[in-house]
């Protein structure tokens, strides 16, 4: 059982629950320091990076054929694009 | 022998995780998906005061409860998948069996989170905002409930005393479509309560 919480899979949860509550702490900052939109593109930016490490590293892209691998980070720079340049700030 | 071994480790370096049909399903909805979110932006774009507004009712602890939750499963199924590789089958259906009662807890908490809000008189008629929510998250909840049926499957299908590598074929591809799951659930959960 010990080889298993020692695993790369381990260290990589321990990265994407970080991650997922250092984005809290960016809205926080977003919310009481001047600039909104910094914060709003690094919250976007976050999430696809927990994307990225939760197809390369949990659903082995990394290994597998190239096209695999281009098609999934093609959609990722995508949609992560068009959501920071489309979007705007809803908070009054 | 060499060339035995040298055809085993560029097998074991590029390689389809799964039956190829899962990958096609899996980027089909990666691409409505994307649809839904850019949808989404755009609608959001036009309308920032009610956006603004709707968003500022969004339970964010529910929705952290869920990302941790979604993030814990797919730790448990990597875990799982890479041990019943190795030939190590012990824990790994226990492993399934984990990654499922995360997917219960998903379900729990976003029943918990319907129903506060509908409580609160946000249905899918309010505005847009709660019509994109219901909408996306529902059809996401979908993915969960069917997520969980694999997970099920995987369960039994690793309880067999030896693997074979159609069976490991078979864990890896139910595993690929729970990932998505939560990585589709890391996109909503930005837009609909982080994203200001």
């Amino acid at each position: 059982m010990t080889d298993l919480l020692r695993s790369r899979a381990t260290a990589l949860w321990l990265v994407l629950v970080s991650l997922t509550f250092l984005s809290l702490e960016l809205l926080q900052g977003l919310t009481f320091g001047g600039n909104r939109r910094a914060g709003t593109v690094a919250v976007i930016i976050v999430a696809f990076a927990k994307v990225r490490l939760v197809g390369l590293d949990y659903m082995e892209l990394r290994t597998a054929p190239p096209l695999l691998r281009y098609f999934f980070e093609a959609w990722i720079l995508v949609v992560m694009l068009a959501i920071i340049l489309i979007s705007r700030p809803v908070m009054p | 022998m060499q060339s035995a071994g040298t055809e085993v480790t560029e097998r074991a370096a590029v390689r389809i995780p799964g039956e190829a049909g899962v990958w096609v399903l899996i980027f089909g909805d990666m691409v409505v998906f994307g649809l839904f979110f850019v949808t989404f932006v755009i609608y959001r774009s036009q309308n920032p005061a009610l956006y603004g507004h709707a968003q500022q009712l969004m339970n964010q602890s529910l929705g952290v409860t869920n990302t941790v939750l979604l993030l814990t499963s797919s730790w448990f199924v990597a875990l799982a998948v890479r041990r019943a590789r190795l030939g190590r089958s012990t824990f790994v259906p226990v492993l399934f069996a984990l990654a499922f009662a995360c997917g219960v807890g998903f379900g729990v908490t976003k029943f918990l989170e319907y129903g506060e809000k509908i409580r609160a008189g946000l249905t899918l008629n309010t505005n847009e905002f709660y019509t994109f929510y219901y909408m996306f998250t529902g059809i996401h909840f979908v993915h969960v409930l069917i997520g969980m049926g694999v997970l099920v499957c995987l369960t039994f299908i690793s309880r067999r005393e030896v693997l074979t590598e159609a069976d490991i074929t078979m864990l890896e591809s139910g595993a690929s479509f729970w990932h998505l799951v939560d990585i589709l659930w890391i996109v909503l959960f930005t837009l609909f309560y982080l994203m200001k």
